[in-house]
């Protein structure tokens, strides 16, 4: 479980250093695919909920670190989205487009729900999260759209990502 | 399917991802809880300073993929410009002499009103090099760090159509990167001043580059004498931004009857979606923060 956490989270510092490199040219309308959850959601759907928290934990972490988020936002975020991810593990074949499409989907939108409830929780100053906006939706469908070709990319990574421990 | 040897080792399982989750859970939230203190900042810039190195390393990179793309594209364009080129010079020799005469006129101008003419401002130059990775927290990533001489709170600025506009504000300084909080953002605020009509207010973001600044708290008997367009500035209070700097244009402004304030919308100076090379100033009166880095 370690062995593919690492390998998992090593992939999502990579692409997380190409996206804010890259930002400029991927985004639309300010907005760009978030492609940590698309690791965090394959690595949880494949390999259970322990793997789950833990690389989102670890890869929440990262984000608050690179980011002006307050330190814990994402890595509470992302824990709860592993595990909840996690949970689904062996119940349906992850085909290349629909569970990825709709996975990513639901994630985007639980993302936005769990940030709601922290910032009323903690009173963080300058996080507005807003369900009606256009730019909410673009993220939304953005990712999803995106998601399918995260997931065949790291299907090329498979033997060292996927398997190995006991599933549920 | 699931097959499990026995009851106990599915029981097993279960208590230590539930254990795993409360552990990290608790330290995520206890985190969050105090991340506005000193010490989890440090950490913040010690991680932020650590992988600003490999970040740095790939802009690098890509920098040169990207400048040697645009130099060929470049070098069929320069050929025609340069014959043109060599026609303004003459020109330009011309215009250079009227520069000198109009120049000491100015300094004779200047030294009679009184002011100095000693730059107390030093620039600072930057590539953005990144930027925010979610869309709640608008963030630009700079080229330049502790080690190029940037601190925490530092004003940046752009140069927008020959004029100096206001970018935001240095938030946090690694070794050889730092990040900008944008004026657009949510938690952006600058005191202002409209340069015509001389009164105060407070400028804010909306937290996107696409929606305009709001400038609040400017009395309402200031409605006759601001008008669209008029240009929207630094007021130097608070000791964070010079005066001086223009923020933005008056774009539209808001009367609610029940308010005792205006409430006026900018359009910014700066030209966001296309904003490459900035500014750090390094101005005396600047309230700083020494980096820990």
């Amino acid at each position: 479980m370690i062995k593919k956490s690492m390998w998992a989270l090593l992939i999502t510092a990579i692409l997380i250093l190409f996206q804010s490199l890259l930002s400029p040219y991927i985004a639309i309308k300010t907005v760009s695919p978030d492609l940590a959850l698309c690791i965090l959601l394959y690595m949880a759907l494949h390999n259970g909920i322990m793997t789950g928290q833990v690389l989102g934990f670890f890869s929440g972490l990262l984000l608050d670190v690179l980011s002006l988020a307050p330190l814990g936002l994402n890595s509470v975020t992302r824990i709860l989205i592993g595990a909840f991810s996690g949970l689904f593990v062996g119940m349906f074949f992850i085909d290349f487009f629909l569970v990825p499409f709709f996975a990513s989907a639901i994630a985007v939108i639980l993302k936005a729900l769990v940030f709601s409830l922290l910032s009323l929780l903690f009173g963080i100053q300058g996080l507005s999260v807003s369900f009606v906006t256009a730019t909410f939706w673009i993220e939304v469908l953005y990712t999803a759209l995106v998601a399918p070709f995260i997931f065949g990319l790291l299907n090329l990574f498979k033997p060292i990502l996927v398997g190995g421990g006991k599933r549920r | 399917m699931r097959f499990f040897r026995n009851k106990g080792d599915k029981t097993k399982k279960l208590n230590r991802e539930f254990i795993t989750f409360i552990v990290l859970i608790s330290f995520s939230l206890f985190t969050l809880l105090f991340s506005t203190r000193p010490f989890v900042q440090d950490i913040k810039t010690f991680g932020f300073s650590f992988f600003s190195t490999f970040r740095s390393s790939l802009t690098v990179v890509k920098m040169y993929f990207v400048n040697t793309i645009s130099a060929i594209r470049e070098l069929k364009v320069m050929q025609d410009e340069y014959q043109l080129l060599v026609e303004k010079l003459d020109e330009y020799g011309k215009i250079e002499r009227d520069y000198a005469i109009l120049k000491n006129e100015n300094n004779r101008l200047r030294e009679l009103l009184g002011f100095s003419t000693e730059e107390t401002t030093k620039y600072i130059p930057g590539l953005i090099t990144g930027r925010s990775l979610d869309k709640y927290y608008s963030a630009l990533v700079i080229n330049k760090g502790v080690k190029h001489g940037v601190r925490k709170n530092m004003p940046v600025v752009a140069y927008n159509g020959g004029m100096q506009g206001l970018v935001g504000k240095i938030v946090q300084v690694g070794r050889y990167e730092s990040l900008v909080m944008p004026i657009y953002d949510s938690s952006a605020y600058a005191t202002s001043r409209l340069l015509h009509s001389r009164y105060e207010g407070i400028t804010s973001g909306q937290g996107s580059l696409d929606l305009p600044l709001r400038l609040e708290q400017v009395k309402k008997r200031a409605r006759s004498e601001i008008s669209r367009g008029d240009i929207v500035g630094t007021s130097g209070m608070g000791g964070v931004y010079p005066p001086g700097i223009a923020i933005g244009r008056v774009e539209k402004i808001i009367d609610h009857d029940y308010e005792t304030v205006l409430e006026i919308m900018l359009e910014p100076i700066v030209d966001f979606s296309r904003l490459e090379y900035i500014f750090i100033l390094e101005a005396e009166h600047i309230f700083l923060e020494d980096s820990d880095d």
